[in-house]
């Protein structure tokens, strides 16, 4: 019998939560500097100039740095509003599908919600919202998982699942459809 | 007629207030070695290394860290504008940023030829795929394991003392080498519209409908081609 690892729990064969964070400090924001700047060039790109009011393009996790300098607010993305927020609960309830919400929807309200409260109309029910969106999600989720037969050994489309949400199913299900696949072939 | 109209222009309201699914760059070095980390993540056996695509990150980081050394050393011998300054921290963070990227990178091809180092060493094809360097570590890796385990199999019966075959038998098997489990199931975001696609040629009927940013989860082996064709990225 060949000897498996698989089952052997190692961070650098997962995934985690902070290194999801990280893939999403890449999505970009508009801030709003209060500053001067030439262009940046980065080594993953050319950001700015930077003139006092006047509103660019950047990547979130400068935008953060910036804004914990005092140094720009930065302008909510437009889905990130009370009213679309509650569209999206609305319609989330609603529906067996997912909303196409960003792919990194979650990462970034909770980085707004944490750095950038006084740019945002009302941090405290923006988040909660969110994490209600997050919630009926992951119930939704939880239904299709409990309904899995042996068709998903074919594949199974999930769309408009975000990246956290990805990795927070991930362990469960690969694990459940490897371990449903080695019983199917020795059952047979 | 005049609801159902209503309703579908409500939906698609939400859904371009919704906005793009993502706002990254997909084209810079980063970006792409980015990919490679996420992929090497994901994936249960080793990806061909990407020689070009590290060798000008690298190149990239080192001379923006000499750049960053002097904006340092010259800020801490006299006098530096907040702007220099502003932006030495900014190209700090950055650096920050992608060498974690280069090490996770590193650290997950070494984390994959330590299981499989025996296997790595004797399948050319996945041979192949290592650095000059990470060959040297698979071959110093895999004697260290032999060493280590002759500690103990030195002590069992005669014909039972190999670390590659269970018994001991000219010309047969090594059935005691672990490998890589290519059925695991992955998740992967599919970048292109291939339309119907055969993923399974055991079950030639069964097609899927890949359109891009469509995500799905499914058996490595069935997408490991389109993996190859930078059709699917892994997540």
């Amino acid at each position: 019998s060949i000897i498996t690892w698989e089952r052997y729990r190692d961070d650098r064969a997962v995934v985690s939560t902070q290194e999801v964070h990280f893939l999403a400090e890449d999505e970009h924001l508009d801030v709003v500097p209060n500053f001067s700047l030439q262009s940046l060039h980065l080594l993953g790109g050319t950001y700015g100039p930077f003139r006092p009011q006047m509103k660019t393009s950047v990547p979130m996790w400068l935008a953060m740095l910036l804004k914990k300098q005092g140094k720009c607010s930065v302008v909510p993305p437009r889905w990130l509003d009370v009213a679309t927020l509650k569209q999206v609960i609305e319609s989330e309830r609603a529906d067996d599908v997912f909303q196409g919400l960003p792919h990194h929807y979650i990462e970034i309200a909770t980085d707004l919600c944490k750095h950038a409260r006084e740019d945002l109309e009302d941090w405290n029910l923006t988040f909660d919202l969110v994490d209600t969106i997050r919630a009926v999600r992951h119930n939704k989720i939880q239904a299709g998982l409990r309904s899995l037969d042996e068709n998903a050994l074919k594949g199974v489309k999930l769309t408009n699942m975000s990246a956290m949400e990805v990795s927070v199913i991930r362990p469960f299900m690969s694990n459940a459809l490897d371990n449903f696949l080695e019983g199917s072939i020795t059952a047979e | 007629l005049g609801t159902r109209a209503f309703q579908m222009d409500e939906e698609e309201d939400l859904a371009s207030q919704l906005g793009p699914r993502t706002s990254q760059v997909h084209d810079t070095d980063v970006s792409k070695l980015k990919r490679a980390f996420v992929n090497e993540k994901c994936a249960p056996e080793i990806l061909p290394f990407e020689f070009d695509l590290v060798q000008r990150v690298v190149a990239a980081v080192d001379s923006r860290e000499s750049v960053v050394a002097s904006a340092r050393a010259s800020a801490s011998t006299g006098p530096s504008s907040a702007a220099d300054d502003l932006q030495t921290h900014v190209f700090q963070s950055e650096l920050n940023r992608v060498r974690f990227l280069l090490r996770a990178y590193y650290r997950t091809r070494l984390f994959k030829i330590e299981n499989h180092a025996v296997w790595t060493l004797k399948e050319p094809a996945v041979l192949a795929r290592l650095s000059t360097l990470e060959k040297e570590y698979a071959t110093n890796y895999a004697n260290v394991v032999e060493e280590h385990f002759g500690s103990v199999l030195g002590q069992m019966p005669e014909g039972y003392g190999s670390m590659l075959q269970q018994i001991e038998e000219q010309d047969a098997a090594w059935d005691m080498v672990p490998e890589p489990n290519l059925d695991k199931h992955v998740f992967c975001l599919v970048k292109q519209d291939r339309g119907d696609v055969m993923l399974d040629p055991d079950d030639p009927e069964n097609t899927m409908d890949l359109e891009r940013n469509d995500i799905i989860m499914i058996r490595y082996r069935l997408i490991k081609t389109l993996l190859e064709e930078n059709a699917v990225d892994l997540m």
